[in-house]
């Protein structure tokens, strides 16, 4: 089996992870990887991490054109069974346009790789958190790999080709005017790290302080549940199905109650904590730690908690 | 861009979510409703907004992948439907047992081909990703095989003089980029509020064309080429740990200590 790993960038070194996951699956897969920027001394670094071949182009993958067709160079010399990309929105629309061309198939937002019944399958979650597909293709394939699911291997003694690609710049179709960085405040919900979500149990617009308070101690994002949002207005967006679907490290849910609508989108939170007074909130089924406690006497003493714990580590 | 542009628009019969059980750990697909694809509604809405300014006529194509077909084939004429009574003029329904459970080439290479027999567009619009599925490759599928410009998730587009402007939002930063039509333009749910019809409209809509064409219909030979080996409905495990105290400061010292415990803090 062989892989080719396009890194648009640094941190797409976590796609060399993904061999390291097949190997662990009896499959000894040859590695050989795509890189940008045109600097061979760089391509050591992916030697070392496992690729036996990388192919350099001088160009920028921020130019999906440029990047769509450094891929299918690359391809062609590789002969890969197996395309990866990370699963970036980027990635995902170039991908699907690879794939296209090459009329092969693709796996988007794949988030493990295990055997069924004896053959490679791709994971992926569907139906909006509700379902676990596993998937299979007629190789060659596009396989989208989900951001941070697999380490970087470390480096180690090994050997490798590099090889430096010619791509010319395509004719500009799509160009790019612009870019405007997003402020912090207006970084997504679904890709925060740290959520503080709150429902009902919140009385008042001016309440959203305290809240606030404890969000920016947590480097948290403020997020909240449908009626805060659609029916109050105090917040432009929402948690659910039918708003924002988030993957938060740590998701504090305050006084929500824990309608199905809600949890859907909070299904992929690593730890989801949640506090609300009601003994029978329908959260506490989906939450890893809850607290029965008022939200508004909670979130003083949690902020307190905090500042202290913050002190020590000072 | 043009005055009076053709413009096409991808709508999914998508499985409402919402409505989806499972029973032994199986998601009922067969009895869970379809519906149109949320963030479609807002490629529709974005399509009838540029005919609004520039005139034009909207197409709307649509790929059935969810079956058993003989039920099915009513639920994603009435998606169609609600597409025309927000203001498309015509619809094609692609219906084949070959696209039952159906992978993005096939689907892709079906709706493209389909546009292609029209003659083509000046520009197609898409939601950027299904409810049901989310992978976001369709559209940009499509837009390859007619070799066309592709922009993804636009937030926001404006037409000026012979090009698009278009928005994206993409992870960390926004691209304003331009493109002369034809082009593919996926948007976002941010984009507009989608309308909702009249009920004049929804009646009208009837009357609108509404074709169903089959893969031989549109000479597509083409197989799908990933399928889906195993579906599991998706249990929620969480650890369901009550943090006790004394009184609200030691419940709120005993939370810090168990996320310090999980590496979260």
């Amino acid at each position: 089996m062989k892989l080719l790993t396009v890194l648009r960038f640094k941190a797409d070194l976590e796609l060399l992870g993904f061999a390291k996951r097949l190997m662990e699956l009896g499959v000894n897969p040859v590695v050989e990887a795509l890189i940008f920027g045109g600097d061979l001394e760089e391509a050591q670094d992916y030697v070392v991490r496992g690729a036996r071949k990388v192919y350099v182009v001088e160009g920028d993958p921020r130019n999906l054109d440029w990047l769509l067709a450094s891929i299918l160079k690359a391809f062609e010399l590789s002969k890969p069974d197996y395309l990866l990309l990370l699963s970036d929105k980027n990635g995902k629309e170039v991908g699907a346009r690879v794939a296209q061309r090459l009329k092969a198939g693709s796996i988007a937002d794949v988030v493990d790789v295990v055997r069924v019944n004896g053959e490679i399958s791709f994971v992926r979650i569907v139906l909006s958190g509700k379902a676990i597909s596993y998937e299979k293709s007629v190789t060659p394939t596009v396989i989208l790999v989900s951001p941070r699911k697999f380490e970087p291997p470390p480096p180690q003694q090994q050997l490798g080709e590099v090889l430096s690609l010619k791509v010319p710049k395509p004719d500009e179709r799509v160009k790019v005017v612009r870019i405007e960085e997003k402020r912090k405040a207006e970084l997504k919900l679904e890709e925060a790290e740290f959520i503080v979500a709150v429902g009902r149990g919140l009385k008042r617009q001016e309440d959203l302080k305290i809240v606030q308070e404890l969000a920016q101690l947590l480097g948290a994002q403020v997020g909240c549940t449908r009626p805060i949002a659609a029916d109050m207005g105090w917040l432009p967006e929402w948690i659910g199905f039918s708003g924002k679907k988030v993957k938060p490290r740590l998701y504090l849910a305050l006084g929500i109650s824990g309608q199905t609508q809600h949890v859907t989108g909070i299904m992929d939170s690593k730890v989801v904590v949640a506090v609300n007074k009601d003994v029978k909130a329908p959260i506490f089924d989906y939450a890893d730690y809850y607290v029965v406690s008022d939200l508004y006497e909670y979130v003083p003493a949690l902020i307190k908690a905090l500042k202290r714990l913050s002190r020590k580590e000072a | 861009m043009s005055t009076r542009p053709r413009i096409g628009v991808l709508v999914k019969a998508a499985l409402n979510v919402g409505q989806l059980l499972v029973e032994d750990g199986k998601p009922l697909l067969e009895s869970t409703p379809l519906k149109i694809s949320d963030i479609d509604r807002n490629a529709v809405e974005e399509a009838v907004r540029i005919k609004e300014r520039l005139g034009g006529f909207i197409s709307a194509f649509s790929a059935l992948t969810w079956g058993p077909l003989d039920k099915r084939v009513e639920e994603g004429k009435a998606v169609l439907r609600e597409a025309l009574a927000m203001g498309v003029d015509e619809a094609y329904l692609i219906v084949d047992g070959r696209l039952v459970g159906a992978d993005s080439f096939l689907v892709g290479t079906a709706i493209s081909t389909a546009i292609k027999r029209l003659g083509g567009v000046d520009v197609i619009l898409a939601g950027e990703g299904s409810i049901d599925d989310y992978a976001g490759q369709v559209g940009p599928r499509v837009a390859e095989e007619l070799g066309i410009p592709v922009v993804s998730y636009a937030r926001r587009i404006d037409v000026k003089d012979k090009a698009l402007v278009v928005e994206r939002d993409l992870e960390g930063h926004i691209e304003v980029v331009e493109v002369k039509p034809p082009a593919f333009v996926s948007v976002t749910r941010e984009i507009n509020l989608p309308r909702l019809p009249t009920s004049l409209q929804v009646r009208m809509a009837f009357r609108k064309p509404l074709k169903v064409l089959s893969l031989s219909d549109l000479g597509v030979e083409a197989k799908a080429l990933t399928s889906t080996v195993s579906l599991k409905g998706l249990q929620v495990r969480r650890k369901k740990v009550a943090i006790k105290g004394d009184d609200v400061n030691a419940l709120a010292e005993n939370l810090v200590k168990e996320l310090l415990k999980e590496g979260v803090l």
